[in-house]
């Protein structure tokens, strides 16, 4: 399967699974698709070997999208029950929590902020050992409000950890609205650069740009792509919708939205 | 104390070679023989103890046992939420260490009383909460979290007990005997109640005192409540989700109930004041004088109960 028919699998599950569990999100999980599509095909793992420890680590930190990162992993043969994230905590989906450990999901959490720290110590544990792997971790924009992103950044700097990729899923949406209106973050681009990473900046629904940033080498600072996106890209009325931050698709309108991601 | 448990770290770091050892800026003079013998596996992170635990858990998830060593609210209060996300939710191999216990680093002011770290981090799932007073315990704690592969907070003084110099049997254990009235304390504070028991005793009022530098209810706490008539809890910090509230829960379910608990500490602490950690225990009123009134006016309270049952009251 080509990237492309991966991410129109990724957002069809998506859009069923929220509107399944009346669960939130989907907004989220729409940006991010493409990114996850081209990743889970581009990472160093043998999907019949989830147990191994040989492989690239992955963080999600924007942990609401997990559905997406499940679907990916599914459709190219993990051994995954999508059904399982929420059948977990009864009828409705948090998507915050780490109610079981999924193969080749090291880490989730949608309590903002903690991704890039986890991820600095799995990279810091992989440089320990003679053959160290890669360790990818994606972020959302809002989340870069905290605190800690930006402490966590100066960490995996100051250590050069190179077999670090930091994705930032750039929807410039957070929960409540704008990010601009929020909190003017400035450029990510230049921020990220300021503090130490070694900074691409590409269109997030390019498969092709997206590839190419994974595979582009850095040396001695971990790599960071921001990846410009739009929050519930593939469907027309989930697109740039705050709404749909919290909000799932409704029964009426669910056939249209899945025809939409199919095209 | 500190430094028998940073040693005691470094003889087992010879033979396992998964131990990892963090610093948040913090442990000058002290954990500089870690970084010397293991320079690969000691990392000072920098002034940042939220990120801390989450690369404390990135470590574990990879394998390593972790060791994070800083000040005692820096250690729990100010990264609560990554402790329990990051590390006690995965049920992680992390030992936080945190130094300067209850009121150690009072000369510093409030934002250095270590009162609610026991509180706080007790609450969290899947967390061992240690406080040792002397050495030796402090030496069975290390035992303990050498072994175990999940996760703990261990609450140090820099100094341990001078007066308790028994050998602990259990984390919970009989230092001096006494009649009808125990205290089980948890931590360096033993100190004042050994003092404390001397003033008492020449009162007639025998005391008996247990040392616990384990947060946790046990057997042996079943049997003390069941022993006497009156059981005192006293910590440097708070009883709320302390010591008091484990022995209060405890007794709450003891069939015998007919003890009474009596919990003292810090239930709030002073705010705008510091000084040495000996004035800080007289105007928190856990000083061994203190400590004997507090007693004594209790004894007093139930004897004239006693005498004058309802009437008085």
């Amino acid at each position: 399967m080509n990237t492309i028919e991966l991410a129109k699998k990724i957002r069809k599950d998506c859009l069923i699974y929220t509107n399944k569990y009346r669960a939130g999100h989907i907004g989220s999980m729409l940006s991010v698709a493409d990114i996850l599509a081209v990743l889970v095909t581009r990472m160093n793992i043998d999907i019949g070997q989830p147990m191994s420890d040989e492989r690239d680590k992955f963080v999600l930190s924007k942990g609401h999208a997990i559905v997406g990162v499940l679907s990916a992993l599914k459709n190219i043969g993990a051994k995954i029950d999508i059904d399982s994230n929420y059948k977990f905590c009864g009828k409705v989906l948090k998507g915050s929590e780490r109610f079981a450990k999924y193969p080749f999901v090291d880490f989730y959490s949608a309590s903002l902020g903690h991704g890039i720290g986890v991820a600095v110590g799995l990279a810091m544990a992989e440089k320990m050992k003679n053959e160290p792997r890669n360790v990818f971790v994606i972020v959302g924009n809002g989340e870069c409000n905290e605190g800690t992103i930006w402490e966590s950044m100066l960490v995996a700097s100051h250590h050069k950890l190179d077999n670090l990729t930091i994705i930032v899923d750039n929807n410039k949406m957070q929960a409540m609205g704008n990010s601009d209106d929020i909190l003017k973050m400035g450029s990510l681009f230049d921020k990220f650069t300021a503090f130490g990473g070694s900074v691409i900046e590409i269109d997030g629904h390019d498969h092709s740009q997206i590839a190419r940033a994974l595979t582009q080498k850095v040396k001695g600072a971990p790599k960071v792509i921001i990846a410009n996106t739009i929050k519930g890209k593939g469907v027309h009325f989930i697109e740039n919708n705050a709404y749909y931050h919290y909000g799932f698709v409704e029964d009426g309108l669910l056939e249209d939205a899945i025809k939409e991601v199919e095209r | 104390m500190r430094r028998t448990f940073i040693d005691a770290i470094i003889s087992e770091a010879e033979k396992n070679k998964d131990i990892v050892l963090l610093t948040g800026d913090l442990g000058y003079n002290l954990v500089e023989k870690f970084q010397k013998k293991f320079p690969e596996r000691y990392f000072n992170l920098g002034i940042l103890e939220q990120t801390m635990m989450s690369v404390a858990s990135g470590l574990a998830l990879e394998n390593k046992k972790v060791f994070v060593y800083s000040i005692g609210n820096f250690a729990s209060l100010r990264c609560l939420e990554q402790i329990q996300s990051d590390i006690c939710n995965l049920n992680l191999d992390v030992k936080i260490i945190s130094a300067g216990a209850g009121l150690e680093y009072g000369k510093l002011g409030s934002s250095h009383f270590a009162t609610e770290d026991i509180a706080c981090v007790g609450a969290l799932k899947n967390i061992e909460v240690f406080s040792p007073s002397n050495k030796e315990e402090a030496k069975k704690v290390a035992e303990r979290v050498f072994k175990s592969v999940t996760p703990a907070y261990i609450r140090l003084n820099k100094e341990g007990s001078s007066l308790n110099g028994s050998t602990p049997r259990g984390t919970l254990y009989k230092v001096k005997s006494g009649e009808n009235v125990a205290i089980i304390c948890m931590g360096r504070i033993i100190d004042e109640v050994i003092k404390a028991r001397e003033i008492l005793g020449k009162e007639g009022i025998s005391l008996a005192v247990y040392s616990c530098f384990k947060l946790a209810p046990c057997n042996s706490l079943e049997k003390i409540l069941g022993k006497y008539e009156y059981v005192f809890t006293l910590e440097e910090g708070s009883p709320v989700g302390g010591l008091g509230g484990v022995v209060n829960r405890s007794a709450m379910k003891s069939p015998e109930g007919t003890c009474k608990v009596v919990n003292i500490g810090i239930e709030k602490n002073i705010s705008g004041l510091a000084g040495e950690r000996d004035f800080l225990l007289k105007t928190h009123k856990i000083d061994a004088i203190s400590l004997a009134k507090t007693i004594k006016n209790m004894l007093k309270l139930k004897q004239k109960r006693e005498k004058y049952g309802d009437k008085e009251r």
